[in-house]
């Protein structure tokens, strides 16, 4: 089971770019086996503080360990699959 | 002032570098970025892009909407429209609309907004166009903000919801207007009937109470309700409340009356489905209910009547099939109600001969006369036969059409079988061989049957009434014997005896007796039933057994004896032949001629001893009976005085049977020397012959003394006589009876003291071509002869006197004392002919002589015996041997020991 946890701003552009590609993404790698979290940094500032969440669109592979994050709109899948440890596996 | 308007510039330029330079380090793909303290700063990029796509989007909801909306500002004028106001309008931005308005109502309303009077202002107006009328709503709302800067003007097209409104009140109307003129009660309330929404004016005419009483009341429903269906009736909506109900429940109006009400009702559900209300109508069923009871009521009963009647009760269709029936045809036959009805009765209840009923219900059906009573076997479902008397009548409808029948039975299965059984019994008593009668209390005759006339001559006439005892027994029997009859059967038991009674003609009888008393249901005796048994036959055959059983007893008796004597009078025999053949002097042989007659006289008694025993062989041939009487009648000429006369009826024919001819004369003579001296002062003796069916008979009749019964029953026996002594032997009757007896005979005897008496002897007859058997003739000469002759003989007087004869007449004589001497004895040349007794101590006669000729195969074997039997000297012929009946005379043992010497 993969989770993942996405730091949103808003539905700002790039914000909202991210969880697209990151829900496309799920839906092809990783069927029925992934969970998604939003945190809106707008209305929760203190856990995106908590988190050490500088920047969003952030992205924070939760598991499996160890904890992967990822920064950016998610568009680009040639270096985002072996981040997230997906790509080579399914190859 | 410039120092600060110096660093804001700086600051920005910085801002603006800071922007530049995290847009390269990004790519442009971060919108937010946090400092160490948590602070939050939207990139201006994304801020601009944010801002524009709200916009955007806004837009696109405002374009979407159906209705026309255009914003005003504080003046009135159009600051812009959405795409559908455009469509409708043409008007875009820049007019004043409240100039452009033509409605003034409309007019005051957007500047009473504007002005901040209003908070906001809606108003639906008609506009005509040409097609239709249309309906719009008009709302316009401030723009946000403390003071008025504008206000939203919104037109919705509201036609169709108009339209539907419309409809609504109009069906509603409609509803009410129906609601109020029929006659039920329709009404709506809340589910827990708390509220009344509406109710009907029909309520006030049925209930008798105001319609406003019920809304202000709505509890006084049930007040209404009958006592007795309150708690019945608030069940029943209870239970229907969320799914419909139906009931009849009785109310009762303000004035006492009572009135049946049928309430149907249901439901009524939100969007959810869950039933908030409940709708209604009731009825005033008053009238139909009344009629439906008293119609019910009415069929109930008779229901009642059919199903506790004892009789079966069944209503077919045209078609024959089950359209009621009531629950004793069920208990009847064992079928279950859903069973049978609507089923083709014949096939359920007729699986068998079905053609005759069937054409009983067709006849019925064509209303026929002879169709309505009939019978009929019906089956029940364990296939047991019920007989049913029925009783049919054909179902018409109102318009007097044939709809069916209706039948009544009764079954009578009981009824006819015990008619039959009495039939049965009434038969059997009438064809009874037994006699009986039904006596009342008073030992009356009330009933009889016809043996009991056959047995006592008397008829119905002459019997019935009179005392039994007085018609059948006056003074025959004692008073101790009738009062142990009447006390037992008085006193419930059944009395079984024999007794003697009188017949009509006067003659005794012998009957055994069963009277047995019958009682009626309280148990008091009312009747005697007596069966009689004739015994008369019986008796008769028991003395005629006993008197067979006396016959052999004494027969084997005067047998034995007659051995005995032969045995004796054989070695007399000798001697006295040896005496007479050796005697010295004349008046010597004379002695011995004497002996010799007088032991043939002793001979020719035990002979007769023989022929009683059945122990004489006859000599059977075909006879004709009349030439029997023939040639004794002659012989009778010289033996009967002429006091008698002798009367000789013969029939015409030959009478033909088997017998030996002189027995026969032996028979004839001895009955007619009998006759004769029962008439010592003359009279007449009649010789008959005859014949009845495959029989034929001689009777010999005397005019004489006649015989008592006592003497009649002893007639037969040896030595029994009635005559003075040395008148006779006692033996002839009873050697007339071994004849008989022996040649399948009877002897029918009539004879009264003072009467004479009459016997018949009656022998089977045989057809008239049977061959006569020639009968070996008697040799008188003694022919003398030679040879070696065994002689086995075991006693000793007997042995030494036939040795001596076989001397006297030219035989050389070995004489031995049994069979295993006659074995062991070496002789040599071998004997010519075995002369042994037939019954030895030890080897027999017969088995010795078959031992020898196996030694001597050229032996001859000649058998004698004291005893004669039909099978020793059979035995002995078949052999080839020959055989000699003792006492023999010396000429006979002559005459057989040459036959058996010359036959090769």
């Amino acid at each position: 089971m993969f989770r993942f946890r996405l730091y949103v701003a808003h539905n700002t552009y790039n914000s909202g770019q991210a969880l697209a590609n990151l829900t496309a993404l799920c839906r092809t790698w990783l069927p029925g086996r992934h969970e998604i979290e939003v945190v809106d940094v707008f209305r929760e500032p203190q856990r995106a503080l908590a988190d050490g969440i500088l920047m969003t669109p952030t992205l924070v592979r939760l598991a499996p360990l160890p904890i992967v994050r990822i920064i950016g709109t998610l568009s680009e899948a040639q270096p985002l699959l072996p981040a997230l440890g997906l790509g080579s596996a399914a190859a | 002032m410039s120092s600060a308007t110096a660093e804001v510039s700086s600051l920005i330029e910085d801002l603006c570098r800071t922007e530049q330079r995290l847009k390269e380090l990004t790519g442009g793909e971060v919108d937010t970025i946090t400092d160490r303290d948590g602070r939050t700063f939207l990139l201006r990029h994304a801020q601009e892009e944010l801002r524009h796509s709200e916009a955007a989007r806004q837009a696109a909801i405002l374009n979407a909407l159906p209705a026309h909306v255009a914003l005003l500002d504080s003046r009135g004028v159009v600051l812009s429209v959405n795409d559908t106001w455009r469509r409708f309008a043409g008007v875009g931005a820049g007019i004043n609309y409240l100039e452009v308005c033509d409605n003034a109502v409309i007019a005051d309303g957007i500047r009473s907004v504007l002005d901040g009077r209003a908070n906001t202002f809606s108003i639906e107006y008609p506009c005509p166009s040409p097609e239709e009328q249309r309906w719009f709503l008009l709302t316009v709302t401030p723009l946000a903000g403390d003071h008025p800067n504008g206000a939203i003007v919104m037109h919705l097209d509201v036609t169709a919801e108009r339209r539907t409104e419309e409809s609504l009140r109009l069906s509603e109307s409609r509803f009410r207007q129906m609601a109020e003129n029929i006659g039920e009660v329709f009404f709506l309330q809340n589910l827990d009937s708390s509220e009344i929404y509406y109710v009907s004016p029909a309520y006030e005419r049925i209930w008798g109470r105001t319609c406003e009483s019920l809304y202000e009341n709505p509890a006084s429903w049930g007040d209404s309700i009958h006592a007795d269906d309150l708690h019945y009736a608030f069940g029943k909506f209870k239970e229907g409340r969320n799914s419909g109900f139906d009931y009849e429940f009785r109310i009762v109006r303000p004035g006492g009356e009572i009135r049946w009400i049928h309430v149907r009702g249901f439901p009524i559900v939100d969007d959810a489905g869950k039933p908030y209300r409940t709708a209604g109508v009731a009825s005033d069923i008053t009238q139909r209910k009344l009629a439906s009871d008293t119609l019910r009521e009415s069929k109930r009963r008779l229901s009642d009547v059919m199903d506790n009647v004892e009789m079966v009760s069944l209503m077919l269709d045209t078609n024959a099939h089950i359209t009621y029936c009531n629950d004793y045809l069920l208990r009847l036959t064992g079928w279950r109600r859903e069973e049978v009805i609507g089923e083709d009765w014949f096939e359920r209840f007729l699986p068998f001969d079905r053609g005759d009923v069937r054409s009983v219900h067709a006849a019925l059906l064509a209303d026929l006369p002879s169709s309505s009573h009939h019978e009929n076997e019906i089956l029940t479902r364990a296939g047991e036969k019920r007989l049913i008397q029925w009783n049919n009548t054909l179902l018409r409808s109102a318009a007097g059409e044939v709809i069916g029948t209706a039948s009544l039975g009764l079954d009578i299965t009981e009824r006819k079988q015990s008619e039959a059984r009495l039939r049965l019994q009434s038969f059997a008593l009438n064809a009874a061989a037994n006699a009986m009668i039904i006596l009342d209390r008073d030992f009356r005759i009330v009933w009889m049957n016809p043996a009991f006339t056959e047995l006592t001559g008397y008829s119905e006439d002459e019997a019935i009434g009179s005392n039994v005892r007085e018609l059948l027994s006056p003074g025959l029997h004692d008073a101790a014997f009738c009062k142990e009859i009447r006390d037992t059967i008085v006193g419930g038991e059944t009395w079984r005896g024999e007794m003697t009674n009188r017949r009509k003609d006067g003659r005794l009888y012998p009957e055994a007796t069963v009277i047995t008393p019958v009682k009626d249901e309280d148990g008091t005796i009312s009747h005697f039933i007596s069966i009689k048994t004739d015994l008369t036959v019986e008796r008769q055959m028991e003395a005629q057994l006993r008197q067979a059983q006396k016959m052999d007893a004494v027969g084997q008796l005067a047998g034995g004896v007659a051995h005995e004597f032969n045995n004796l009078l054989q070695a007399l025999m000798s001697m006295a032949a040896i005496i007479r053949l050796r005697a010295a002097t004349a008046e010597i042989a004379t002695i011995g001629t004497e002996i010799e007659l007088q032991i043939r006289h002793g001979a020719s008694l035990t002979q007769q001893l023989l022929v009683f025993s059945r122990r004489q062989v006859a000599q059977k041939s075909a006879l004709d009976l009349v030439k029997q009487v023939e040639k004794a009648s002659v012989l009778l000429e010289r033996l009967i005085p002429e006091t008698i006369t002798v009367v000789v009826e013969i029939s015409p024919g030959p009478l033909m049977i088997e017998g030996d001819e002189g027995q026969m004369q032996q028979v004839l003579l001895n009955l007619a020397l009998n006759a004769r001296d029962a008439m010592p002062s003359g009279g007449t003796l009649m010789l008959r012959t005859g014949s009845t069916s495959g029989e034929v008979f001689l009777e010999v009749e005397d005019t004489g003394l006649g015989m008592d019964e006592a003497t009649q029953a002893h007639l037969f026996e040896p030595f029994f006589t009635t005559k003075e002594p040395g008148k006779g032997t006692g033996l002839g009757l009873a050697v007339v009876y071994g004849i008989v007896d022996q040649h399948g005979g009877r002897i029918d005897v009539r004879s009264h003291p003072g009467e004479g008496s009459r016997f018949r002897v009656i022998l089977p007859a045989i057809r008239s071509d049977g061959v006569p058997v020639a009968l070996p003739s008697a040799v008188a000469e003694i022919t003398s002869g030679s040879g070696r002759v065994l002689l086995v003989e075991d006693d000793k007087a007997v042995r030494e006197g036939i040795a001596e004869l076989l001397e006297m007449i030219g035989y050389e004589a070995i004489a031995v004392a049994s069979g295993e001497e006659a074995i062991a004895i070496a002789l040599d040349p071998p004997p010519d002919v075995l002369l042994s007794d037939v019954t030895l101590p030890g080897i027999a006669g017969s088995v010795l002589g078959e031992r020898l000729r196996e030694r001597w195969p050229s032996l001859k074997v000649v058998l004698m015996s004291g005893y004669l039997e039909e099978k020793s000297r059979a035995d002995a012929i078949d052999r080839g041997w020959h055989f000699l009946q003792k006492p023999f005379e010396v000429t006979d043992l002559a005459t057989h020991l040459g036959a058996a010497m010359n036959a090769r």
